[in-house]
């Protein structure tokens, strides 16, 4: 936190703007409390996440960044940038982050992005490419687009005695399910990362999930989800039940949406905020724009994208006694 | 909390306007007697809205619910007067359910109105978030006038096993889903039945000329209603820089606040988001509860507004598509000659929060809508 708030130009604006209109008190007089080791996390400010769009954010001075991701761009027409200090760095959140989950050794990695190949600088691929290059048996590899799993290829795998990690966005697993139906091994396992604004399609996250267990052959608890963006070098993961669960050094905490410094207690909904200790070279406390749900041990779940603009307007809800 | 009236007689349109503009003439005339001297009293203390904000509702509707606006607002939607007793005939078999959101006050009695000049059954699913003023004076209706078949509920329940073939609604497309599926399982509307419903979410404003008058028109189309309003404007495109009008602005929220008794509440939302800017680095002025900012547009809060440089209005619609309810421009002394490609969406900046009864929100006459079935 002090780290943050002596290198991160934006992010101790930031906190200076906070202080300045006395909303982040939480009982501290200054800002001194940001020294204290026992600081809470749903405490800590969280930077919206769309200042990695209208600013560098980062906390390495002058030091060039090693890497420089940028968003898909479906959203908004103006990209996010989040420029990576130490490839190392994405490189250990990685590999700690999915071997926390699984065990890389046990699996090979198909990955199948249509899409993101026009993005060079989609961190997603970059992942992807770090995970496939990691196995040494040269079996991992990215999928053709709209193209058929070559049986050959899962026969291949189920000789090695490895699993199948077939890891995708979202729309494009479904696209895969839908016109290149094929029965994987039992114990394969989907990772779908989101991304289904892009897709012609509006699909509940159940029904993506049975529609892509139906078409792999697979039980619906083999679909397991990913959770991480450009602006965030740790991933969560979902092992089939909707749960995310973070890694050690990433906690959720979901803030009031009307009042994004409040905290909301476990089950209530709210936006999500993450504090990824990996992102210590650009800024760790991020405000997100997504709606979710928190578990008492800290697992939660994504509710989709917060719309905004019905903040404004007649918003009719139907009040259940 | 449900009531109902029974056999009604029908009356010729300027007939049944006489007998509306007098039943809404009364309530609002002798609000001690009609009951909304209460409704107002319990809207306030039990802090719902602002009482300017009930306030300004309330005269809007003594001035849009006159005779002539009546009967001019049916004829808009009918060829001639002959036709519209055979309508009122044909649908006293029909039932429309109307479901209020409760955003401002006495929003949805539009939609209410209509109901009733169509001769059709009127089913009201009141807003817990209004529940005093729009019941006052359906109350005050059943009490004074057998012409109009009233039925209305705080409850969805009371509706349960209604079976209804015809409802409105005016809120988000997200929650459009949960709701029909609810209100199906529950017997409320029938599996086929027919739907209006309304997303549009905020309007803009285009300034092409200043003086004080547009100045302060611009603030209380902001302003009223804490902007919560379809109608209330999000976005002003300008001729003219933010901080070459800043002092004007803020000077004249001072006397709007001033003048309508409005408390100075900057949602946290705004302080946070007037944090980021200045971290950002964004130009931005703070004038009374609104945050005035320069920037990306990314419609949100109702205390943030986003002010752009001027732009042809046409082009607003494709910006923003069906969440947009309306374009505003100053009609006096046009410096560039706008030539509005689509009507239905212009309307003068002085008229942003005192519509005319045959307003059109998300540019459908409601009325039209009922009488073209």
């Amino acid at each position: 936190m002090m780290y943050q708030v002596e290198q991160n130009q934006i992010y101790k604006r930031y906190l200076d703007g906070l202080y300045s209109r006395d909303l982040i008190l939480f009982g501290h007089p200054d800002l001194n409390f940001i020294s204290s080791e026992n600081i809470d996390p749903d405490k800590i400010p969280l930077l919206p996440v769309e200042a990695f769009r209208d600013a560098k954010v980062y906390a390495e001075g002058d030091k060039n960044h090693e890497l420089e991701f940028r968003s898909s761009g479906t959203t908004t027409s103006i990209r996010s940038r989040h420029y990576v200090a130490f490839k190392s760095q994405y490189e250990a959140a990685i590999f700690n982050g999915f071997n926390y989950f699984y065990n890389l050794n046990d699996f090979v990695i198909l990955a199948y992005t249509p899409g993101y190949i026009a993005n060079p600088n989609s961190s997603l691929i970059w992942m992807l490419n770090a995970l496939i290059g990691q196995d040494q048996t040269g079996m991992s590899r990215f999928l053709e687009v709209g193209m058929q799993i070559d049986e050959d290829v899962i026969q291949t795998i189920l000789n090695s005695g490895k699993n199948l990690m077939l890891f995708g966005a979202a729309f494009g697993l479904i696209e895969m399910a839908e016109n290149f139906p094929i029965k994987l091994p039992s114990d394969s396992i989907i990772m779908e990362t989101g991304g289904m604004k892009t897709h012609r399609k509006e699909m509940t996250r159940d029904q993506m999930h049975k529609t892509l267990a139906n078409g792999f052959g697979l039980q619906s608890d083999r679909i397991h989800s990913e959770y991480g963006m450009t602006e965030l070098l740790s991933q969560a993961y979902s092992l089939g039940d909707y749960w995310f669960k973070t890694p050690p050094w990433m906690q959720i905490s979901i803030r009031n949406r009307f009042n994004p410094m409040e905290s909301m207690e476990a089950g209530q909904e709210g936006l999500i905020g993450v504090i990824d200790l990996a992102n210590w070279a650009s800024c760790p406390f991020i405000l997100t724009g997504d709606l979710g749900v928190k578990r008492t041990d800290g697992a939660f779940q994504v509710l989709g994208r917060v719309n905004k603009h019905h903040l404004r307007g007649c918003n009719f809800l139907l009040e259940v006694d | 909390m449900q009531f109902s009236t029974g056999g009604r007689l029908i009356h010729p349109i300027h007939e049944l306007a006489d007998i509306l503009q007098k039943i809404v003439s009364d309530w609002l005339s002798k609000p001690n007697e009609s009951g909304l001297d209460e409704a107002i009293d319990k809207t306030i203390s039990e802090g719902f809205f602002e009482k300017s904000d009930v306030d300004h509702a309330l005269n809007n509707l003594s001035l849009s619910v006159q005779r002539n606006e009546i009967i001019e607002w049916v004829f808009r939607n009918t060829d001639v007067q002959k036709s519209y007793s055979e309508i009122i005939i044909k649908n006293r078999t029909r039932k429309i359910l109307c479901l209020h959101a409760g955003n401002l006050p006495l929003v949805g009695l539009q939609d209410m109105l209509a109901v009733l000049v169509s001769g059709v059954q009127y089913c009201g699913k009141v807003s817990r978030k209004d529940p005093y003023l729009i019941p006052s004076l359906l109350r005050y209706i059943q009490t004074q006038s057998s012409a109009f078949n009233i039925k209305f509920s705080l409850d969805i329940r009371d509706f349960r096993d209604e079976l209804i073939e015809e409802w409105m609604f005016a809120g988000s497309e997200d929650s459009l889903e949960s709701l029909k599926s609810t209100l199906e399982k529950n017997s409320v509307i029938s599996t086929i039945h027919r739907s209006l419903i309304r997303i549009a979410h905020f309007s803009v404003a285009v300034i092409d000329q200043w003086d004080s008058k547009i100045c302060a028109d611009l603030i209380e189309s902001i302003f009223r209603y804490g902007g919560k309003g379809c109608r209330s404007v999000a976005v002003v495109y300008s001729y003219f820089k933010l901080n070459e009008l800043s002092k004007e602005l803020i000077v004249e929220s001072s006397k709007w606040i001033q003048q309508n008794g409005y408390p100075i509440r900057i949602a946290p939302a705004v302080q946070l988001r007037s944090a980021y800017n200045e971290a950002i680095g964004i130009n931005q002025v703070q004038v009374g509860n609104a945050l005035f900012q320069e920037g990306l547009v990314t419609i949100d809060d109702p205390g943030i507004i986003y002010w752009q440089p001027l732009i042809n209005p046409n082009d607003v619609n494709s910006q923003f598509g069906h969440h947009l309810q309306q374009v505003y421009y100053v009609p006096v002394r046009n410096e560039i000659d706008f030539k509005f490609v689509d009507n239905l969406k212009f309307d003068t900046l002085q008229n942003a929060q005192s519509p005319p009864i045959w307003w059109q929100p998300d540019g459908i006459d409601v009325l039209k809508w009922i009488l073209s079935k």
